[in-house]
């Protein structure tokens, strides 16, 4: 059977290329990067050459990037880091009310702990306003963390024009000896397809993870610039700048600055994979009935598709279309087992049964005309096969 | 407290006496069940005598372990730990003081160890002056009607040598201990400390059955409460490795919990990832948990017919979660063509919990496991499931193909 995979958003497959490069970190070139002798020195300047090739993406200098497990392990690091590092009483934190859940979760974590959190809530196309951002800075706020682009629906948050807002917000709180406001990104599902210029962007810190840009699980990185007053949240030798203890995943991190290095390479198929989304949304729409596109049409990811198929369960059809070798997702991948409806569509206002109804199919590079014809023609089968035999 | 004074083990049993014709049948089960569980335990013999069963014991047998193995024995009601003696009163006037004065000299020294191992001086005080034995009462028994006393008799000679011998008084109503001088047909045994068994029947007598055992509390309860019937149990799990892959520790430690009730225990595990799927698939997520647990009745016949069972046992409890509402139940039962007991059915949780407490399958139960059952199901699942409904849902499902594929390659393994 034909397989394909419409799940990027989910994870990639690691590059080849990048694969070549991470091989000889395993067995040949295995040096502890914190090692003073020739084989520990050999993986530090490995470690270098990825930093470097990170910085360079963002924009930024070397001495700012810091490695970690992945995304999970930046935002964990950047909401508890950051809180642990102020020395107001009660820090306040603003964020959405759609971040992936290791925000929210970090977040209700550090609540319980005596921190004031608001969650800003989006419009119908998961949009957070700029107005409400400005509106729920408070003189107790400390950092806003919000995604630059949402990995259910792939709607892109306008980050740029906060980041240019909170610039002067903080040059006026300096004047009034208010503390300065922190702004952190979470830049997963962005990397392949939007700016990551820190500078343009205006951020303080950036989450990204490796496996989703055609890279290695494991891997991730948090950009902190020069000057944020951050302390580490996990105990241990002296890596990374004493910001993240333990043992450099050399193989990981070689993988991650090759990775990065070819995200423009990869940038030249965009066009042609946002073509080919826009073909596939469209046929959807046009060849089934009672389907509607969630999300913004014009702020959104170049391969994400995110349908409401009305009368259908998600995982109905996603088991159905995984028989057929077609893999596609239904909310996050990393929710539990149990039903619960996406929070990103019930903060969007969809109902929870049409949320219930939803599948996210994420494009690749090796994306096909011929392969989107084929998943069209089943879906349009599988749906009206499951609208016959279901009872809702 | 079991020093090496004993020489016999005494066996009673309770409601085997009442079978009639069938109860050397039972009889028999009950010797063969506990030489299997005695396997690793040093003693002579084994055998029957009058109503009771004597095991001989000797200086290597492990007296607290085969306490341990008795107590979980289904059929045994209670059994002693004794000295025999020759069928001569003179004998026995004399072991009985003599055994009673060692017994006294060891429960003494446990009663001093305690109060010493408490921190509350007053307390221990007190408990010393409470467990020390002062009166004493003859209970003679006699199985060999032949021989020469009557029990008053017997009670009446050895209780005189007692009196003579020791410091202990006699109190008939409410003795401190009770001395049993049991004659049988072999030697007169002499015990006084009862240790409870469980009771019930010997497993295998009534037959086997397959027990659906989910992970959770309830079901190693119900399992546990029809071993104690008799019923031999084959046990089925259900496993989900997509959102389960923590392997089989757990679900294999509680069978062998269980075994301590049983002996050697059968369990079959049948990866169910498959067969969810394709309810999923084709399936309503509110009627899903439903229509699993059909199809693992009708997975789980197909074991019974293998193993020459008569039904099923499941934990189920009235009303307790939405699969056990009453149209639910009736529902999911209709699936199977054997029968299907449920003996928590009208029992509490905390009554359940405290069966699994007292058999030591609460602590396995509890630890962190994903429940196939609640793979991706509806938040409010159906409670009044209609049959008709259910059936007609089900015609689209291909669990025939699945089954043959998956089945043909379970093989159980004995724990």
């Amino acid at each position: 059977m034909k397989k394909i995979y419409l799940d990027y958003a989910a994870t990639t497959p690691t590059d080849e290329e990048v694969l070549n490069e991470m091989m000889p970190y395993f067995s040949q070139k295995f040096g502890n990067p914190s090692s003073i002798h020739q084989f520990g020195q050999e993986a530090a300047e490995a470690i270098d050459k990825a930093r470097k090739q990170v910085a360079d993406f963002l924009g930024c200098n070397s001495s700012e990037i810091i490695f970690t497990s992945g995304a999970t392990e930046s935002n964990n690091m950047t909401i508890k880091g950051i809180i642990k590092a102020s020395n107001i009483k009660n820090p306040h934190i603003i964020t959405s009310s759609i971040e992936h859940h290791c925000v929210l979760n970090s977040c209700k974590a550090v609540e319980k702990e005596g921190s004031e959190v608001t969650y800003l809530k989006v419009n119908g196309n998961g949009l957070v306003s700029v107005k409400d951002f400005k509106k729920a800075i408070k003189e107790n706020t400390i950092l806003i963390s919000i995604m630059y682009a949402n990995n259910e629906v792939g709607t892109i948050e306008p980050i740029a024009e906060m980041g240019e807002m909170l610039k002067k917000i903080n040059s006026e709180r300096e004047k009034n000896k208010l503390p300065k406001i922190y702004f952190h990104i979470d830049a997963v599902q962005a990397v392949n397809y939007l700016d990551c210029n820190v500078d343009n962007l205006g951020v303080d810190l950036l989450s990204i993870s490796g496996h989703k840009i055609y890279g290695p699980k494991g891997v991730g990185a948090l950009y902190v610039r020069q000057g944020t007053k951050i302390k580490s949240i996990q105990q241990g030798g002296e890596q990374e700048y004493n910001l993240r203890a333990g043992t450099h995943n050399v193989p990981g991190i070689v993988g991650l600055g090759k990775t990065i290095s070819l995200v423009s390479k990869n940038r030249k198929k965009i066009e042609e994979i946002k073509k080919l989304r826009d073909y596939f949304i469209a046929e959807i729409l046009k060849n089934i009935p009672d389907t509607r596109l969630n999300g913004s049409k014009e702020f959104r990811l170049p391969h994400n598709a995110n349908i409401s198929f009305k009368g259908i369960e998600g995982e109905s059809l996603l088991i159905m279309l995984d028989q057929e070798g077609i893999a596609v997702s239904t909310g996050s991948a990393c929710s539990s087992p149990s039903l619960e409806p996406s929070h990103v569509l019930m903060a969007m206002g969809i109902s929870p049964e049409l949320s219930h109804s939803s599948i996210r199919f994420t494009l690749g590079k090796d994306a096909t005309k011929e392969n989107i014809d084929f998943v069209l023609k089943v879906l349009v089968e599988k749906v009206k096969k499951l609208r016959e035999i279901s009872g809702i | 407290m079991y020093t090496h004074i004993y020489n016999h083990i005494i066996i009673h049993y309770d409601e085997i006496t009442l079978k009639g014709g069938n109860r050397p049948f039972f009889e028999r089960v009950l010797i063969s069940n506990i030489k299997e569980f005695l396997e690793n335990i040093k003693y002579d013999k084994i055998y029957k005598d009058g109503g009771k069963i004597i095991i001989e014991i000797n200086k290597n047998t492990d007296l607290e372990k085969t306490k341990e193995v008795l107590e979980n024995i289904p059929g045994i009601s209670n059994f002693y730990f004794a000295v025999s003696e020759k069928k001569d009163l003179e004998k026995i006037n004399k072991k009985t003081v003599e055994f009673l004065r060692l017994y006294i000299k060891e429960n003494e020294k446990t009663i001093l160890r305690q109060a010493q191992d408490d921190d509350n001086v007053m307390v221990s005080l007190s408990n010393h002056q409470n467990g020390k034995i002062k009166t004493f009462k003859i209970e003679a028994r006699r199985s060999d009607k032949k021989f020469e006393f009557k029990s008053p008799e017997i009670n009446a000679r050895v209780g005189e040598s007692v009196l003579e011998n020791t410091e202990l008084k006699v109190n008939v109503h409410n003795p401190d201990i009770e001395i049993v001088v049991d004659i049988g047909h072999k030697y007169c045994y002499i015990y006084f400390e009862k240790i409870k068994g469980i009771g019930g029947l010997p497993v295998g007598t009534a037959g086997k059955l397959v027990s659906l055992l989910s992970g959770g509390i309830d079901s190693p309860v119900a399992s546990y409460m029809m071993m104690k019937r008799g019923a031999k149990i084959v046990f089925v799990h259900f496993k989900n490795k997509i959102i389960n892959n923590t392997g089989d520790d757990k679900i294999k430690s509680l069978v062998k919990k269980l075994s301590r009730f049983q002996g050697r225990s059968k369990l079959y595990i049948i990866p169910f990832e498959e067969f969810q799927k394709e309810i999923i698939a084709k399936i309503p997520a509110k009627n899903r948990m439903i229509i699993y647990r059909r199809i693992m009745f009708e997975l789980a016949e197909m074991i019974a017919k293998k193993e020459k069972a008569k039904g099923f046992v499941t934990g189920d409890s009235l009303s307790q979660v939405a699969s056990q509402t009453l149209d639910n139940i009736g529902v999911i039962y209709n699936s199977a063509n054997l029968p299907i007991f449920p003996p928590l059915i009208g029992m509490n949780k905390q009554e359940i919990i405290d069966l699994a407490v007292k058999i030591k399958t609460y602590e396995i139960s509890i630890l962190p496991y994903q429940d196939c059952c609640s793979f991706l199901i509806a938040k409010h699942p159906e409670t009044k499931a209609k049959l008709r409904d259910i059936i007609k849902q089900e015609e689209n499902l291909k669990i025939d193909e699945i089954a043959e594929r998956i089945m043909a390659e379970i093989k159980p393994e004995v724990i």
